[in-house]
């Protein structure tokens, strides 16, 4: 094992050096004149003001070594790398790393309570939906998903910022829209329990108590949002920009977290529902996968009780694709999106590499593909591990084998 | 072509146009009492609000929030060129003196008066400063502030009128910590824009003339520009905001040109963060990624211009439908660029309108097809002008698309500036006339197959265009020309490229026709666009404008001091453009805007920005 991880650990400085000289040569290889974006003059569609020299274009190019050779750049860029140095943007003027440091919290954070919020609800919805496939509420269940699925983020987004962020507030009438296939799931969900304790139970789980707690969620939210401006009335609405106002200062530390919480609620919703419905229905695939095999049904012949049989046995091997996706969770949480990030005005990730790509801005996108690159490799790492923890049959020792 | 809307980037490079009119756009009282429509960029205070009754008089008080699409890279007007930043400094820090918005000529800010004067070269290298006249043995100079010097004409070399200019400051101007501004901050902004080490090589260029700034005592200073240039004044009065010394060098170490060392400190120093200026708003706090709050300087040297409102904060909302929702909610009072659906369809309801105006605000600007004449058949001046009659008919598409909202032009200065021959005027929409001068220029089809030729090489052309949201005008307008070609037996098609890559194509000169849009200043200098010398790869004459006519009335503009005889050299030039047709000119367009009604003192001024907020306030009984 140890010799495996050592052997792992060794091949990805490799790895690196043949993604980021390809990264590095792409980039640059795609047309387009840094000099002429940044230090050049060009509104899009117009020019004018002031522009620089020829000369003194030339000498900007230069002094980024621009009109070197890409082996040369990409060497240049290395040795600095080697020194922990990430080179300085073009279009801010300042080092990369601080750049990046500045945008990277808020999409962690972001990326952190979504990717919660999707593995909370999908890995549940997935084990009930294999648990009792082809039943009314797995095909209700499908359908939503599909639904949610297949609905664009960026439409979503408009028409949340067109539907909720108004003022005065929409009526409740949006909450009682999504809540309409809902009930339908808990009604049939009660009618797949197996006992009249457990039709009531389920009901009042799925029907009654999560609903409230959502409702409830969103209601405290709204109230400590709209706490900055105590002389309005609490609306169910929500905020257009994702960035706090700077009068919470006044509130209380739970209150001011509730408060960003409202801010975020409805980026976090678009990032979740495509990436739960997606994940729920993997989810699902595994279960299906597992419940058929031979020990599923030995385990069962053995009279063990079904939620052990679920929850135990078929749960930890469906576990496999899950794990497989969760390598790419690492990059991810730092990737942020930038059709979100761009309609919510939330400063991050997303839009940054995407103005940087758009700007020409080399020295950002190397660092940021450099930095998705370290973190995949060790992404791949840390799940390939982790088979090892949910599958014993799967082990990387020689000796064991 | 204009864009009606901008993307993230957009205006970022209009800054000097921002910098150099944002300030100029207040009016004292003094100047209100004259007769000010006689001015010839003349605006009507509240034109689009129907609410403003024109009696009430200003109060302080209040908030605005206005919206930009991005935010600051750092608060520093020297170091990001970005519009928005100009924008921000333009109200917390200043010039000497500001160009006004509807008179266009420069008055007094900082500088309570100026001396512009010339410079006398003698053949030994020494020089003369003052008022130069002619006189029998040769030349008189006499200085402003002392007894004329007769120099020999055999003794002078070259008089340079204008060239040196000298400022008188204001002895009570203050920066926002209390400390007064005097004639060494201006010196030191001087040594600033000038060092070669401020990594910022636009900024390096175009002050590459001005030579030196002295400081004769603590209020004056003098500022030598090396050539005779209608623009000096420009450059050394209001090309460049004044810094506050005390904080970049706080132990006066600073002595002869920043070093290197300094300007990195400079260039990362803490303060850009919280820039201290003395302009009417101060800096109160940059929520980063969300806004920038500015308060009323209660300190301002100017009690008259002061500004009324007392908050007003800059949020940065990059998505359209976002901002005009948070316009309806409240969020924001002030949109100052909306996009063309927005302006006519989204925002017709009543309860839209009851709460807010539309504005239309227009800038030096204008779009174009430009004709690359180093290459057949756009090399043949026949085929350009035939081009005039039959590409767009102009007249039509702005009724139709853009709603009326704009002017055509027919000529490289701004319609609305004086440098502008408005005697000129384009042609109607002429197909029948455009196929006679084809037809003379030796294009028709000689082989029959629907396509015009000559010499066996058939009519076709290529127009570069850059990519713009699908519902942008520009598409419409480039598949309207494609159909109008096609009805000339002309094949053009229509390739977008996003803009990097866009605008290194047209540096390259790699480019049949192209559609493009320049921002001016008020009146510009046409060396830049239409000197032979710029001709070359990288140069802003892409269009590849070549006439030793249009070079001589460039060069001989570009020294003239006096107005009226620039101007009429200008209309030299923009006749002989206009006949020359090296761009298909298109129109000088506005940007649509959209504010609370609850806003008075509004005017819409035609110079960038197009508005004034230290002039806007509340009326009393609206602010709650």
């Amino acid at each position: 094992m140890r010799s495996y991880i050592l052997k792992r650990l060794l091949l990805i400085p490799i790895n690196l050096l043949g993604i980021t000289f390809i990264a590095f040569g792409v980039m640059r290889l795609a047309p387009g004149d840094p000099a002429a974006v940044i230090v050049g003059s060009g509104v899009s569609g117009q020019m004018g003001g002031k522009t620089p020299t020829r000369e003194a274009l030339e000498k900007w190019r230069r002094d980024h070594l621009l009109d070197r050779p890409v082996p040369v750049q990409y060497v240049h860029w290395l040795g600095k790398l080697c020194r922990g140095d990430l080179d300085d943007s073009y279009f801010f003027k300042r080092p990369v790393l601080d750049v990046i440091l500045e945008r990277v919290l808020v999409t962690i954070c972001i990326n952190v309570v979504v990717f919660i919020l999707i593995y909370l609800m999908a890995i549940p919805i997935g084990i009930y939906s294999a648990w009792r496939p082809y039943t009314v509420a797995d095909h209700t269940l499908t359908v939503t998903l599909f639904v949610l699925y297949s609905m664009p983020s960026f439409w979503t987004a408009t028409m949340l910022l067109l539907g909720v962020c108004r003022e005065p507030a929409p009526s409740l009438m949006w909450l009682g829209f999504l809540f309409l296939p809902y009930l339908l799931i808990a009604i049939y969900a009660m009618d797949a329990a197996p006992t009249r304790g457990w039709k009531t139970g389920s009901f009042l789980v799925v029907g009654v108590l999560l609903p409230a707690i959502f409702v409830s969620l969103l209601v405290l939210l709204c109230w400590a949002g709209q706490q900055a401006m105590p002389d309005r009335p609490v609306q169910l609405r929500f905020p257009i920009g994702a960035s706090e106002s700077h009068e919470i200062d006044a509130l209380s530390t739970i209150v001011m977290i509730l408060h960003r919480g409202w801010h975020y609620t409805l980026p976090v919703f678009c990032l979740v529902y495509g990436g739960f419905a997606f994940l729920s229905r993997q989810m699902r695939a595994g279960m299906m996968e597992c419940v058929r095999q031979d020990y599923i049904r030995t385990a069962r012949a053995k009279g063990l009780p079904e939620s052990r049989v679920i929850l135990k046995h078929a749960l930890r091997n469906s576990l496999i694709p899950i794990i497989t996706l969760l390598g790419t969770l690492l990059p991810a949480l730092l990737g942020g999106s930038v059709i979100i990030e761009a309609i919510f005005g939330i400063r991050g990730m997303g839009l940054l590499i995407y103005e940087a790509i758009i700007n020409r801005d080399y020295p950002i996108v190397t660092a940021e593909v450099f930095v998705a690159a370290v973190l995949t490799l060790v992404g791949l790492l840390i799940s390939d591990l982790l088979y090892v923890l949910v599958n014993p049959t799967i082990s990387y020792d020689k000796a064991a084998s | 072509m204009s864009p009606t809307r901008a993307t993230l980037r957009a205006a970022a490079f209009a800054s000097l146009i921002l910098a150099l009119t944002t300030m100029s756009a207040s009016l004292t009282a003094a100047d209100k009492a004259t007769d000010s429509s006689k001015l010839p960029g003349a605006v009507k205070i509240d034109e689009y609000n129907d609410q403003s009754t024109g009696k009430e008089s200003p109060v302080g008080g209040g908030s605005l929030t206005i919206r930009y699409e991005s935010e600051p890279k750092i608060l520093n007007e020297i170091l990001d060129n970005s519009s928005v930043t100009q924008y921000i400094m333009s109200y917390v820090s200043g010039t000497m003196i500001t160009r006004n918005a509807e008179s266009f000529l420069m008055e007094p800010w900082v500088a309570e008066k100026w001396e512009m004067e010339d410079r006398l070269v003698r053949k030994d290298k020494t020089e003369v400063r003052g008022k130069v006249t002619e006189t029998a043995e040769g030349f008189s100079v006499k200085p402003y502030d002392g007894e004329a010097v007769a120099v020999k004409k055999e003794d002078a070399q070259e008089v340079l009128r204008g060239t040196i200019m000298t400022f008188f400051l204001r002895k009570n101007v203050k920066w926002h910590d209390g400390k007064p501004l005097t004639a060494r901050d201006v010196e030191f902004a001087f040594k600033v824009i000038k060092s070669p080490f401020l990594e910022q090589p636009h900024i390096t260029n175009y002050y590459a003339d001005l030579r030196s700034c002295e400081v004769l005592d603590d209020y004056t200073v003098r500022i030598t520009n090396e050539k005779q240039y209608f623009l000096a004044i420009e450059m050394a009065g209001s090309g460049f905001y004044l810094l506050p010394r005390h904080v970049f060098d706080p132990e006066g170490k600073l002595t002869g040109d920043p070093t290197e060392e300094f300007m990195k400190a400079f260039r990362e120093h803490p303060t850009h963060m919280r820039p201290i200026g003395f302009g009417p708003y101060m800096v109160d706090s940059w929520d980063k990624g969300s806004k920038v709050t500015l308060v009323r300087n209660p300190n301002f040297f100017w009690p008259e211009k002061a500004a009324r409102i007392e908050k007003v904060v800059f949020r940065f909302i990059t998505d359209d439908v976002a901002s005009l929702q948070a316009l309806k909610n409240g969020e924001i009072d002030f949109i100052p660029r909306m996009t063309t659906p927005q302006f006519y369809e989204q925002t017709n309801d009543e309860e839209f309108l009851k709460k807010f105006a539309k504005g239309k605000i227009y800038y030096p600007n204008y779009g174009y097809i430009g004709w690359n004449m180093r290459k057949s058949p756009f090399d043949d001046k026949a085929v350009r002008q035939a081009m005039n009659y039959c590409l767009l008919d102009r007249e039509d598409f702005l009724k139709k698309v853009y709603h009326g909202d704009g002017v055509i032009v027919t000529g490289p200065q701004y319609y609305y500036g004086e440098a502008y021959d408005r005697s000129i005027t384009s042609p109607a929409y002429d197909p029948k006339k455009a196929d006679e001068m084809l037809m003379e220029a030796g294009w028709f089809d000689h082989d029959g197959d629907g396509l015009r030729d000559k010499d066996g090489v058939p009519f076709k052309f290529e127009l570069l265009k850059y990519s713009a949201a699908a519902d942008h005008p520009s598409n419409q307008m480039s598949a309207v020309m494609v159909e109008n070609m096609k009805r000339m037996g002309i094949e053009m098609t229509v390739r977008q490229l996003e803009w990097p890559t866009y605008i290194s194509n047209i540096e390259k000169l790699n480019f049949d026709a192209c559609m493009l849009g320049w921002t001016m200043s008020i009146e510009s200098d046409s060396y830049q666009s239409w000197h032979s010398s710029q001709t070359g790869e990288q140069g802003s004459n892409h269009v590849g404008f070549v006439n030793a006519r249009g070079d001589e009335l460039i060069m001989a503009s570009r020294p003239e001091l006096d107005d009226a005889r620039r101007h009429q050299l200008a209309y030299d030039l923009q006749k002989l453009i206009y006949d020359e047709q090296p761009y298909f000119f298109l129109y000088c367009r506005p940007d649509y805007c959209a504010y609370r009604k609850n806003y008075r003192g509004v005017k819409l001024y035609r110079l960038r920005p197009g508005y004034d907020l230290t002039e806007w306030f509340i009326p009393k009984e609206l602010q709650q």
